[in-house]
């Protein structure tokens, strides 16, 4: 995922460069890519790979020492040992990130996940938020700017990822063919978008990892991707076209939906935890992924936002699959 | 009649045992666990030194002086193990060669009182087991039904069809016997394809049951042929071995006070079926068949068994195989585990994290993920409307093995169940 991550990421940085003719767009990471040699006009895999790490790197490193400070600082207070998960933690939450985010809304945005997700409850698997999930919502709503305000990643060629739901509602399905991307550029991974979470491909594959192993459950996924469809086509059947129209499997591939799904709806801690609660959840938070779009389309990206409140309801969700438990089980026995 | 179990899983823990029926491995020492009887208060019949009879009583039931607890060799009793709150950890028989073990009675089989009887002094009648609280009945209670457990789908069980099919004759008394001994249905629980029963009548009945493991735990069964829980009603269940045990009884006049069981693992040489006494000393057992002196040894399966050490050291009242398992030697922890960096070992238990395996290795019927955490902060309301009373340790073993955080469920259930025992009407 991150080597996904590193290439596109500088793939995308060189190529709306390109696009837009210019060699420097003002910016410490311009001038250190540029300082490195790198060509964009004829970019050469070492030279896309190095512009991926310069975008990936600062942000993977300023996250996990925010992380890791919090972590040991409850670490020490509550006298338990430290816990590798914040690092995955970090991880997740690197991949949920634009490109260009600044470095201070990184650290402020990691520590609060950690703190009030993660280390309030106690640590790995007694919090019901994720924390990269929650973490990702606060650069959202705490600096909206922070996903759109870079010039060279919003205006000039490539729409973002999360960009293209206003544009389709303003101009139909011709946005795809004037910004050139087609539906299995928007598979394999080659938009913009945030920098971990543009290819569904590498999702897909990773996956199957998880769930082969059954640490990440299927129900949820099929449940998430159930709902989208559903939720869609509801809107198809009533919908008074704009983007309304936009069929789900173009919703599946664009945005982080798969990401999300896969890896931060499935974590087994804040998901819900019976399998009747699991296609509740997926189908509940695929919907409303859904309605965020369509009804907000100028919203950055609804999926963290919806999946975060699909795990907030997790607990009632599993609250009631456990009392349709209960009273079948009375029901049963007299 | 079949019924098929989904879910489950496999564990590969050693090589299957060679089922063949015949090798005897003679034991010089045997012993009553008390661990095997749950919620029982003992009063010790014998002390140290005295010798007794195969077939006599050497421990009773404080509160049902009815149930006695019979020595399975003839011997010294060499010593009486207590554990805490002297609770009775095993009472230790080292045999003499004297061949005199106590002959009972041929009981007139359509008596039903005295059949029952017979069994109580015998001994036999603890080899019952309710559901719920996996207990002993008490001795005029009527169930609701009873299981013949005739299937083993513990990692490297023995075989019930072969060693039934060497026994065949005692095991149909058997049948027949506990067809007199209580009003209520009589299911043979067996494997899919087996045919280890007499024809069905209308009082037994066959059931098949298929798939992987809990298929073959009674609490699989109960649940699919007669749920008990929440009404006061119980369920007895009897392992196959017994039933043989009770067929001779009945036939010659003194109960089968052996036991065939699997020696495997991936610590044994030859891994294959070897007849022994009941509650044989498990040092013995294994002596001269491990690879690895320093493997863990252990009575019953390696999911739901108990490790054999010290006064501990004996197979278990319900217990068809005896497990050797290497363990792999503790790893130094890489470098990027050390300065306080770890996970769940060592005695700390870690947070319950709910990934699909735990529905894999739930019983049927159960919500696993809020039973665990209902035992876990030990909310025995929680746990009783979740099912627990449908469960005893063995059904949550698979859940134990399954969830990273090393906690034992089983355990934690034992005590659910006996704050709900003595608060039931």
């Amino acid at each position: 995922m991150l080597a996904a991550a590193v290439v596109n990421t500088g793939y995308q940085y060189l190529h709306a460069l390109d696009t837009a003719g210019k060699e420097h767009a003002g910016g410490w990471r311009d001038d250190f890519i540029l300082g490195l040699g790198v060509d964009y006009q004829e970019p050469t895999i070492i030279g896309t790979t190095v512009a991926g790490l310069v975008h990936v790197v600062p942000v993977l490193i300023i996250a996990i020492m925010a992380a890791g400070v919090c972590e040991r600082a409850f670490a020490t207070q509550r006298d338990r040992p430290m816990d590798a998960g914040f690092i995955l933690s970090a991880i997740v939450f690197t991949l949920l990130m634009h490109p260009a985010v600044s470095l201070f809304h990184v650290a402020f945005a990691m520590m609060f996940g950690i703190v009030f997700g993660r280390g309030v409850f106690g640590g790995e698997g007694k919090t019901f938020l994720n924390p990269a999930l929650l973490a990702a919502a606060v650069v959202q709503i705490s600096f909206p700017t922070a996903h759109t305000g870079h010039p060279l990643w919003d205006g000039i060629a490539g729409y973002s990822g999360t960009m293209i739901f206003s544009l389709f509602d303003e101009s139909g399905g011709g946005v795809f063919v004037s910004a050139d991307i087609g539906w299995w550029d928007a598979f394999i991974g080659v938009q913009q978008g945030m920098m971990g979470t543009t290819s569904t491909l590498a999702v897909a594959l990773g996956g199957i990892i998880l769930m082969w192993s059954r640490i990440a459950s299927w129900r949820l996924v099929l449940g998430h991707i159930l709902g989208l469809i559903l939720v869609v086509s509801l809107f198809g059947a009533v919908g008074d076209g704009g983007i309304t129209n936009l069929p789900w499997y173009w919703h599946a591939v664009l945005g982080s939906f798969a990401f999300g799904v896969v890896f931060v709806a499935t974590d087994p801690a804040s998901a819900a935890s019976t399998d009747a609660g699991r296609w509740i959840q997926g189908i509940v938070a695929g919907g409303l992924v859904v309605v965020m779009r369509v009804v907000n389309p100028s919203h950055p990206d609804s999926v963290v936002t919806a999946l975060l409140m699909g795990s907030i309801l997790a607990p009632l969700i599993d609250y009631l699959v456990v009392g349709w438990n209960i009273r079948q089980r009375r029901r049963r026995y007299g | 009649m079949h019924v098929k179990v989904r879910a489950g899983l496999d564990l590969q823990v050693g090589e299957p045992p060679e089922m063949r029926v015949g090798e005897v491995k003679s034991t010089s020492a045997a012993a009553i666990l008390g661990r095997d009887f749950p919620g029982v208060k003992f009063d010790v019949l014998a002390e140290p030194g005295m010798r007794v009879r195969a077939g006599q009583a050497v421990l009773r039931d404080r509160h049902r002086p009815e149930l006695v607890f019979t020595a399975p060799i003839s011997g010294q009793v060499a010593r009486i193990s207590r554990g805490a709150r002297r609770s009775l950890q095993s009472i230790q028989i080292v045999a003499d060669d004297a061949i005199d073990g106590v002959r009972f009675e041929i009981p007139d089989a359509s008596n039903r009182d005295y059949l029952r009887k017979v069994m109580r002094q015998s001994g036999l009648w603890t080899s019952l087991r309710t559901r719920p609280y996996g207990r002993v009945p008490d001795p005029d209670a009527e169930p609701r039904a009873l299981m013949i457990t005739a299937m083993d789908t513990e990692p490297l069980a023995p075989d019930p069809v072969c060693i039934i099919s060497e026994y065949s004759e005692h095991f149909t008394a058997g049948i027949e016997a506990l067809t007199e001994a209580c009003d209520a249905p009589v299911f043979v629980c067996q494997a899919a394809g087996s045919d280890v029963s007499a024809a069905d009548s209308d009082r037994v009945r066959t059931v098949e049951f298929s798939g992987r493991h809990p298929a073959g735990l009674p609490g699989t069964h109960i649940h699919a042929l007669c749920p008990i829980g929440l009404d006061g009603g119980e369920v007895w269940y009897i392992g196959y071995q017994d039933v043989i045990s009770l067929g001779r009884l009945i036939t010659e006049g003194a109960p089968w006070v052996y036991r065939i069981v699997s020696l495997a693992g991936n610590g044994v040489k030859r891994p294959r079926l070897l007849e022994v006494t009941c509650g044989a000393s498990v040092d013995e057992i294994t002596s001269g068949e491990m690879t690895d002196d320093s493997a863990r040894v252990i009575s019953g399966s390696v999911l739901s068994g108990h490790t054999a050490v010290g006064a501990q050291a004996f197979l278990g009242q319900k217990h068809n195989q005896v497990t050797v398992i290497r363990e792999p030697a503790a790893r130094k922890p890489g470098w990027w585990r050390r300065g306080g960096w770890t996970v769940a070992h060592a005695g700390n238990t870690g947070p319950l994290l709910p990934t699909g395996d735990m529905e894999k290795a739930s019983p049927p019927g159960i919500l696993p993920v809020p039973l665990m955490r209902a035992l876990l902060v030990g909310d025995i309301d929680s746990a009783r409307d979740l099912g627990a009373l449908e469960l005893v340790e063995e059904d949550l073993a698979m859940l134990s093995y399954a969830c990273p955080s090393g906690n034992r469920y089983g355990r934690l259930l034992r005590n659910v169940l006996d704050q709900l025992h003595k608060e039931a009407p």
